[in-house]
């Protein structure tokens, strides 16, 4: 059993302190993902028909698998960390590279979106060829969900890199029921990349689907 | 079981409970593709966004494990949210309210 830092009484304490700064983190990034919310609130009020025809050029059959995809992985990893608990590290090593494949997977598919976008000139000050009534004021919908989007696609990068470095420590035997911290870290960093999804997807893809 | 888990934190969930989560996460989703091609008016919006909200709260509480863990951790979760939803309601109001 490894013995905590010096200045943490027992390994209880240390896992406390690391899960409570993380959750912090977690805080700070919820409200780093919420301006941009906010700001789509804004001009969603301000915009709503164009806002309607923007979520209407977004591919719906890409969004609703990249959230699928999200939210199997987030359960991958969950499944991971309580195998690691129980003294599972083979196991556990196949679950957290599965996680970062599925995270690589979103991205090829956000990749692809970014592509036939960028065909269909849909691109804000880089290829924009809508015109006609409300095309003006959907550019302000493109933006923010390039912005948002974006942000995201480099959170799941940061995210499968993370994973991939814990899938290697898991192999190496560096995890045991007594220490994983820092897969449960990353694991919750994972699951946070996941909620902010749950949103981007009502908001950016289904918005302008009835009637 | 109590003493192969860990030490250090709570007792890990089940795998089955991880994964009726996740079958609730895919019906919810399955949920919000399908009602958003209904015509609800106002409650297009309201659905979606209820929706989004439990699934939210699946993935906060039993995959990051804020049922089990230390209630420190759920007021510091609900402090993001609570300081999001002042952030865009003070700014939704001020819109709405212009003449």
């Amino acid at each position: 059993m490894s013995l905590p830092a010096e200045q943490f009484d027992d390994a209880t304490q240390q896992r406390e302190a690391a899960t409570l700064g993380m959750w912090s983190f977690i805080a700070t990034e919820i409200l780093f993902f919420g301006v941009l919310f906010a700001g789509y609130a804004f001009c969603r009020v301000e915009f709503p028909e164009a806002f309607k025809e923007g979520s209407r050029h977004t591919d719906l059959l890409l969004g609703t698998a990249e959230t699928a995809d999200l939210l199997i992985s987030s359960c991958l990893i969950a499944v991971a960390v309580r195998e690691v608990q129980l003294g599972g590290q083979r196991i556990a090593t196949w679950l957290i590279g599965s996680t970062a494949a599925l995270g690589l997977a979103f991205l090829v598919m956000h990749g692809f979106e970014y592509v036939s976008e960028y065909h269909e000139g849909l691109m804000p000050g880089i290829h924009y060829t809508q015109s006609g009534q409300g095309a003006t004021a959907m550019q302000l919908f493109f933006c923010l969900y390039y912005f948002i989007t974006g942000f995201h696609s480099l959170h799941v990068t940061v995210g499968v890199v993370i994973l991939l470095v814990m899938a290697r420590r898991t192999y190496r035997g560096d995890f045991d029921q007594d220490y994983h911290t820092p897969l449960e870290m990353s694991a919750l960093y994972w699951h946070l990349v996941d909620l902010v999804w749950i949103f981007v997807f009502p908001l950016m893809y289904l918005i302008g689907r009835a009637g | 079981m109590s003493e192969r888990s860990h030490r250090s934190g709570p007792k890990p969930p089940t795998s089955r409970m991880n994964l009726w989560v996740l079958v609730a996460l895919l019906a919810l989703l399955a949920l919000t593709v399908g009602s958003a091609h209904l015509e609800l008016g106002p409650f297009n919006v309201i659905v979606s966004l209820a929706i989004a909200i439990a699934k939210a709260l699946l993935v906060m509480t039993f995959f990051m494990r804020l049922n089990t863990d230390s209630p420190l951790l759920r007021i510091v979760a609900a402090c993001g949210f609570a300081w999001l939803s002042v952030l865009i309601a003070l700014a939704i109001a001020d819109l709405l309210t212009r003449t």
